[in-house]
């Protein structure tokens, strides 16, 4: 079996940080029922497109978000939508939906209307603010940059000499969505034991706010000693020779914390200050001189190698390290190839490339080849067929008054 | 009102540094007993914050002058017992008990698999040939407790070459590209510094992970191994990125603070001393009233920018122009003048900030707690919520060792005797063993 095998879920949600929450969920198993307004998931119009052709069928990061789901398209706004709407949630184990607080509510569908007979129901909430407070009070909107800016650890990200540096793609969305599959998972275990499930409030912001990048780290420091941080010295300023590091074809990172520095000045040529009591002390406190004097023939070591032979060489040390890669280096690693962690998947309209496949192994439910992002409405027949009972004959008119 | 959902679960957290430990904080939070397993007989390195004689007070000041805050202690003061006292170790102890058995030792280990007996879940990050010279591998655990579900995240992975290599997360974030594609595009890759987003990440994906294994268990009674690397836990993460690579052939440059396609999307400069507000313009209206709210009429001016492809080609240019004006203004001021325009802002909240924050704290984020060593503060909180689950953090960071009686005498059921013969040979007892931390008495 697989992990989220028996679990359905209707998914209400259009973005980055809902369709990742469900996504997970429909990789380990759970049938994942993507409910979209009628002109779809504007996700699958976002760039990049496969072959660079903007279509909703070739949206990359649509196509990466809804692997081993089914489409269907319904307007809750419309009588016989909402009808329908709420049958299928009926059905599910599981709602996850990313609507403005309050908006559910109006539209029918809200928690309190959709568990009033079933508090067995899981509904999963992923919002910029969470369910309260002034903002959402406010009507304060919000994106990715703004809630890394907000939450996160911007401030104490990129250099001191310019503007600050959020993190990677859409990282904050991505991590909330999660952040909703973890607490949809763990709920499960509540309603399959004693019936009860739950309404859970993800808070984006709040998501970056308890992350473990620095972030909730910084903010203990904080509290112990009204310090904050900032991008003069994160994590390098730790260490001597943090950082990124030149060599002859890229970079490498050698991060030589401890005692580990002694080896560090070994493996750099410098074998006759190990030992030295200088090193232990924080690198921020030294005399710069000394600090100059390891930099250079660290600079001399790493220009003469290759980031795969500084590399080999940190290791062969025991000193924490990795090469800076691009996509490209990456994806054709052999070490991470022979991993499979890429897989081929076929799509009638975008073509058949590889996907990242899975984040990690398990031994006895092992995740089954995915298959592809449905295509927009491909499963409309399929799911109100198989779930509602809606006739062959009906199919047309429903969507004759605009309900499908 | 439910019940934790992870109520009766109980967990071995044999995690060091960061990512391990962020995952067992996550299952205390709701409701798992984790039991930390861990030596007095060595330190372990960057995992109790005290590898080395923790820094003096003026060294700690000098740091957090420069902004370097990820060693934090009590007003300043690390000793005589830092291994309690760092905010390292203390942001994600809440919850945890401690117990000491260095597993490396015949003795520890016999403890341990003695644990493992009463236990649901082990969780450990470490290199993986340290599990296996101690001789703890899923083989033989699962010998001891066939229903137990053993969680692994090595940094790449239970094989492969990579297999025994040693990084933290910024080490496995370089491997997998994320630090390439996050840097600035137009500065050298040094200035991007050094994250550990992947902790974070791999964090939450392993309770993840364990949830649905404990899901498994409850069905089958059978226990598993989950192999969940850093590196791959991360990758899927910036997928759309090697998505344009594998379906398109393309090396995605640097994006630094840039959208896809919406321009202006950046921090920008206010008035105020080192403070920035995050401007994303998803439209032309969007722009108009950034324009019109800045009194920005040379921007207004600018035909080429009224069209988000205008802006987007331009981007450079048109961040210069919109910081110039923005850095006349205050950062309050911004944040909410131009949300008041239908603008999404918002600013950039260092820690500070972040305890003042309203939002927080009509949400209650924030949460005191502490233990008899730090004294209490107020820590960081939940990172969800339940509306009918009110859930708190329930007790402060452990002190090493603070838990062995519970531990060893009410879970494991030693006899006295038992208990006496390990404390004799310091495996078990309250803080690190004469002569580790010599620190301590210096």
């Amino acid at each position: 079996m697989q992990a989220l095998e028996g679990i359905r879920v209707v998914d209400l949600t259009t973005g980055v940080a809902g369709p990742h929450c469900t996504k997970l969920l429909a990789d380990f198993g759970a049938d994942v029922i993507k409910v979209e307004p009628p002109g779809g998931d504007p996700t699958r119009n976002v760039r990049p497109f496969a072959g660079d052709v903007p279509h909703p069928e070739r949206g990359l990061l649509f196509l990466h978000l809804n692997t081993n789901k089914r489409s269907v398209t319904i307007d809750a706004e419309t009588e016989d939508g909402l009808e329908l709407l709420l049958g299928l949630i009926e059905q599910a184990d599981v709602v996850v939906e990313d609507f403005d607080p309050g908006d559910a509510e109006e539209l029918g569908f809200g928690y309190e209307q959709v568990s009033a007979n079933r508090p067995e129901l899981i509904y999963c909430s992923i919002t910029p603010w969470g369910q309260n407070g002034p903002y959402v009070d406010l009507g304060f909107r919000a994106s990715d940059i703004v809630l890394q800016g907000m939450g996160g650890p911007v401030a104490a990200t990129g250099s001191p000499d310019r503007e600050p540096l959020k993190l990677g793609g859409s990282l904050a969305l991505m991590q909330a969505g999660l952040v909703g599959a973890w607490s949809v998972a763990m709920t499960l275990l509540r309603v399959e034991a004693d019936g009860e499930g739950d309404h859970i409030d993800v808070s984006v912001h709040e998501t970056q706010m308890g992350s473990r990048d620095r972030r909730t780290t910084s903010l203990t420091t904080y509290a112990y000693q009204g310090t904050p941080s900032s991008r003069r010295g994160g994590v390098a300023g730790l260490v001597l020779g943090g950082g990124a590091q030149p060599c002859l074809d890229g970079y490498v990172n050698i991060t030589a914390i401890g005692p580990k520095i002694h080896q560090f000045v070994e493996m750099i040529g410098m074998g006759h200050l190990s030992g030295d009591e200088r090193l232990m002390q924080p690198p921020l406190t030294l005399d710069p001189a000394f600090v100059e004097e390891i930099s250079t023939a660290y600079l001399a070591w790493s220009m003469s190698r290759t980031k795969r032979e500084a590399l080999i060489e940190a290791q062969s040390y025991g000193m924490l390290s990795g090469v800076i890669n691009t996509p490209e280096d990456l994806v054709n690693d052999p070490v991470f190839r022979g991993r499979e962690v890429f897989e081929e998947i076929e799509h009638p309209v975008a073509g058949t490339f590889e996907y990242p496949s899975r984040p990690l192994l398990m031994g006895e439910t092992p995740r089954q080849p995915a298959s592809r992002a449905p295509l927009l409405g491909e499963h409309n027949a399929e799911v109100l067929t198989e779930l509602l009972g809606v006739s062959a004959e009906d199919l047309p008119l429903l969507k004759g008054v605009g309900a499908i | 009102m439910g019940n934790l959902p992870l109520e009766g679960v109980r967990v071995a957290d044999i995690t060091v540094v960061w990512a391990g430990p962020h995952v067992t904080q996550l299952l205390a939070e709701w409701g798992a007993e984790v039991i930390r397993v861990e030596p007095r007989t060595r330190i372990q390195p960057a995992t109790r914050g005290a590898e080395r004689r923790p820094p003096t007070p003026e060294e700690l000041q000098a740091m957090a002058a420069q902004g370097v805050t990820l060693a934090g202690f009590p007003d300043f003061v690390g000793r005589p017992d830092p291994w309690n006292r760092g905010a390292s170790f203390n942001s994600h102890g809440r919850n945890k008990l401690s117990m000491t058995a260095d597993i490396t030792t015949p003795e520890g280990r016999e403890a341990f698999l003695d644990l493992i007996e009463h236990c649901d879940v082990v969780v450990e990050n470490n290199v993986p040939e340290t599990i296996e010279k101690a001789g703890i591998t899923y083989d033989v655990l699962s010998k001891r407790n066939p229903k137990l579900i053993m969680l692994r995240m090595p940094g790449f992975g239970l094989n492969g070459e990579y297999k025994n290599y040693r990084g933290f997360g910024l080490h496995m974030e370089a491997v997998i590209g994320h630090t390439h594609v996050r840097s600035y595009p137009d500065d050298i890759i040094e200035a991007a510094g050094d994250v550990v987003t992947s902790d974070a990440i791999a964090g939450i994906q392993g309770a993840f992970a364990v949830s649905m294994a404990l899901r498994h268990v409850r069905k089958t009674g059978r226990g598993q191994l989950l192999e969940q690397p850093l590196a791959e836990a991360f990758l899927p993460i910036i997928g759309e990125f090697l998505l344009d690579y594998t379906a398109n052939g393309r090396n995605t440059d640097p994006q630094g603070n840039r959208h896809r396609t919406h321009a202006p999307h950046n921090y920008y400069p206010c008035r105020g001393e080192g403070d920035y507000i995050a401007i994303d313009c998803d439209s032309d209206e969007a722009w108009m009233a950034i324009c019109e709210f800045l009194g920005a009429d040379d921007l207004l001016a600018n035909e080429e920018w009224m069209t988000a492809a205008g802006r987007y080609r331009d981007q450079v240019a048109l961040d210069e122009a919109l910081g110039d004006h923005t850095s006349r203004f205050d950062q309050r001021a911004l944040f909410f003048g131009l949300q008041a325009a239908g603008v999404i802002a918002g600013p950039v909240q260092n820690e500070a900030a972040a305890y003042a924050c309203p939002q927080l704290a009509e949400r209650g984020f924030f949460e005191e707690t502490g233990n008899t060593s730090t004294g209490t503060h107020l820590y960081p909180g939940l990172n969800l919520r339940m509306a009918n689950t009110p859930n708190h953090i329930r007790t402060g960071p452990p002190l090493l060792g603070e838990h062995n009686e519970y531990v060893y005498r009410e879970v494991m059921g030693y006899t006295e005797e038992q208990y006496r013969a390990l404390e004799e040979i310091e495996q078990i007892g309250f803080g690190y063993a004469p002569g580790v931390a010599p620190f301590a008495e210096e």
